[in-house]
């Protein structure tokens, strides 16, 4: 794909990477975008003020974090309320939470905070202003929360076993930007530096929630946390289906992503040699990795069994970590010596292996964003789609969607709560009703159509409209190489919760902890800067517990 | 009966005569495509079709008559175009906005000099079409209105399409019949959907 310049290292071909199963085995790198976040708050030293705190003695009420960035103002509202416990569950589809978010543009006056009172806690049942970014809400973790504020209360710590395990106060159940219900379009942000980047202001959202939950143990509890215990608390996160269509509906945004991360390991792969400074610090982190993957315990027994082969692989590599960053192209024959291993430890030398190495990669998270969506090109001849096809989706030419195994589910949305949802379509109804996902089987369905009769692709719409959409992601593949997941979405092997784990690494999320093949526990800003720490440090991959 | 003609049109009749009385909603651009795309799949129109359309959100938001006229034409009957077309024009009979709109931005984009839709309804949402499609395409565009229902579409050396202004709030029927349309791609639920189709049970806490 790309030309070999003397020491480069070819990018890794798509066909490899936009698997699924190796989607499904992605960490969280120094590109993510809550890393590339802090980091660049960090750089630019924002500040963040508790502007307004009216949470009472039972920790109910509303509080303002302000934060500049960039010569403007941008404010966390919190309000907290008294949740039923019938009323308490972590799904999207939930009608009440413990807490409520907006990411105000601006700071918001009495006026506009009696409005949000009104609306935040309805969430999607509430209509909001392009003067609101972000719309989120959290519940307490019913294990941590309680027990934090009692032992704060009795001039104790909390358990470090319990911290540990668990991680975080709360878990948020949705974290909504991009003009929903009401809220600002994305567009608004293009031009806000920081927050011009893929999911900034969701992240910074999350990352001032997590400060919030800490503010409020402290208040219930009448003491301080320690630091190095609040540093781990980020904020869980229980994510679902809603998530997954995401990746195949953003095929240029999917490709950037990927792009710039493969970009910068071929960057570090063409490193002739390493400093003793960055031999050193690839020993102190290959230990943090044995610590963290020591540390990430869930109870999907599948899941356990994948991070316990993953230990024992790492060992592997860390034994022979030595010799293999002696070579030449260290880094190289690193990358090179984990294929030999589970997708599950490739991936995570190739987020280990950039981490070391910002001042050549950080650079490149500019590159993970996306403008307009690539329009179709109808001028475009017959023979060079066919060229296309052959050379771009003959992964998607191969599967044989005459087999019941291969169309054995399908998406759609549901009535009931108008979110996407996976069905069996041989044992449910509504197969009819599927959402166009079925990428490979439309690029084959497209293929059987092709003939010479046609000038242009235009041409051949008016003769197929329905081929329109698939037509026009075969042209973005030609310019997004990384653009299409290379799997059959409706094949009785997809499993949602790859592309789940994908799009939450990006996010910066780790400790994936699935509770199905479709939902899955994670933790946001976990080991991340506090609020008084955005002062250059920005050593916070795989969290550990330090305390 | 909602696809029915006397129905849109009795729908449109109302919607004119009540302009400036409706109810409006303060809406994101955003959310007006995800709520086009969907009405335009639950009508009936290809996906790729339904893109294009929702492509139109910010222009057709500019005027809160057009998104009547939008309505009108999403929910008027459909009839085969017929289709001719020599090396330099393209004639589409029985047009339909919904339909025949993204195939003349194709043949003007790749090569053909005028496109004729004839017998087309909601002719009016050209303006939107076409803008959409200068920006897109970096083109200039013309139209030209020969009878009450054919439409001449040409390129044209200097830009001499009006300018649309900032998107407004929408009037709430045109919301209404958009997310009516949108129901016919929801699923409703079943025991079984309800207890994996999101995969985490009925409940899930911490």
């Amino acid at each position: 794909m790309n030309k070999i310049f003397r020491n480069e290292v070819p990018l890794r071909e798509p066909r490899a990477v936009m698997k699924l199963d190796r989607m499904g085995s992605m960490f969280p790198t120094r590109m993510s975008f809550m890393r590339t976040l802090l980091r660049q708050l960090s750089e630019k030293r924002a500040l963040i003020n508790r502007a307004v705190w009216e949470i009472d003695e039972d920790g109910f009420g509303h509080a303002v974090y302000t934060i500049n960035i960039d010569d403007r103002m941008y404010s966390l509202v919190a309000f907290t309320n008294y949740l039923n416990p019938e009323d308490r569950t972590d799904r999207v589809i939930a009608e009440a939470w413990d807490s409520s978010y907006v990411l105000y543009d601006g700071v918001p006056e009495i006026g506009d905070i009696v409005r949000l009172n009104e609306t935040v806690p309805r969430q999607e049942v509430g209509r909001f202003t392009i003067n609101e970014l972000v719309l989120s809400r959290a519940n307490k973790s019913l294990r941590l929360f309680s027990h934090v504020v009692e032992a704060l209360k009795k001039g104790n710590q909390p358990d470090k076993k319990m911290v540990k395990d668990i991680g975080y106060l709360m878990r948020t159940t949705a974290v909504y930007g991009n003009g929903k219900f009401g809220i600002a379009d994305r567009n608004k942000l293009i031009d806000r530096d920081i927050l011009s980047g893929p999911f900034m202001a969701e992240m910074l959202t999350v990352w001032l929630i997590r400060g919030f939950t800490h503010d409020l143990v402290e208040h219930l509890g009448g003491s301080k946390l320690d630091r190095n215990i609040k540093s781990y608390l980020g904020v869980g996160n229980a994510t679902g289906l809603g998530m997954a269509p995401f990746l195949v509906s953003h095929p240029e945004l999917l490709s950037n992503w990927m792009m710039a991360r493969e970009t910068g390991l071929t960057r570090v792969r063409a490193l002739q040699s390493l400093t003793q400074r960055q031999l050193l610090r690839i020993t102190q982190l290959a230990d943090r990795v044995v610590i963290h993957l020591d540390e990430w315990q869930v109870t999907d027994e599948q899941y356990q069994r994948r991070i316990k082969s993953l230990r024992i692989e790492w060992k592997k590599v860390y034994e022979n970590l030595e010799f293999l960053v002696a070579e030449d192209q260290p880094i190289h024959s690193l990358v090179k010596f984990s294929e030999q291993f589970s997708l599950d430890c490739q991936e995570l030398v190739v987020a280990f292996v950039l981490e070391p190495f910002g001042d050549l990669i950080d650079g490149l998270t500019c590159c993970m964003t996306s403008g307009e969506p690539m329009p179709l090109n109808p001028k475009m001849s017959i023979k060079e789609l066919e060229v296309l096809i052959e050379e771009r989706f003959g992964w998607a030419i191969e599967f044989d969607f005459n087999l019941r195994s291969e169309t054995a589910q399908f998406w759609y949305v549901s009535e009931e709560k108008l979110e996407p949802r996976l069905g069996l379509r041989y044992e449910e109804q509504g197969g009819e009703l599927e959402s166009p996902l079925d990428i490979a089987r439309q690029v084959k369905l497209l293929r059987s159509d092709l003939t010479d009769n046609f000038a242009n692709v235009g041409e051949f719409l008016r003769k197929f409209p329905a081929h329109r959409s698939v037509l026009r992601r075969i042209q973005i593949m030609d310019s997004y190489p990384y653009s299409e997941i290379q799997d059959n979405m409706i094949s009785e092997n997809c499993r949602p919760i790859d592309m789940l784990r994908c799009k939450l690494a990006y996010f910066g999320a780790a400790k994936f902890d699935p509770k199905s093949d479709r939902w899955v526990r994670v933790t946001l800003a976990q080991g991340a800067p506090l609020f008084n720490e955005l002062d250059g440090r920005d050593d916070w991959w795989l969290p550990v517990f330090a305390a | 009966m909602r696809k029915d003609i006397d129905y849109i049109s009795n729908w449109i009749e109302t919607f004119i005569d009540k302009e400036g009385t409706w109810p409006v909603v303060a809406c994101s651009i955003n959310e007006m495509k995800a709520l086009i795309s969907k009405a335009c799949i639950g009508r009936g129109l290809p996906s790729g079709h339904a893109y294009e359309m929702a492509s139109l959100a910010s222009g057709l938001m500019a005027d809160q008559v057009m998104m009547g006229f939008f309505i009108g034409a999403l929910y008027d009957s459909y009839e085969k175009p017929v289709i001719h077309s020599d090396n330099k024009t393209l004639t589409i009979d029985h047009a339909r906005f919904v339909i025949s709109g993204p195939m003349a931005v194709d043949a003007l984009i790749s090569g053909a000099e005028r496109v004729n839709l004839n017998n087309m309804p909601w002719k009016m949402l050209i303006t939107p079409l076409l803008i959409n499609a200068e920006n897109t395409y970096k083109c200039f565009l013309s139209f030209e209105i020969v009878d009450n229902f054919s439409v001449i579409l040409s390129h044209s050396v200097t830009r001499v399409l009006p300018i649309l202004g900032d998107p407004k709030p929408v009037p709430l029927p045109v919301i209404e019949a958009l997310e009516e349309l949108a129901k016919n791609t929801y699923v409703p639920s079943s025991d079984i959907s309800r207890r994996l189709g999101a995969g985490a049970g009925l409940t899930d806490t911490d």
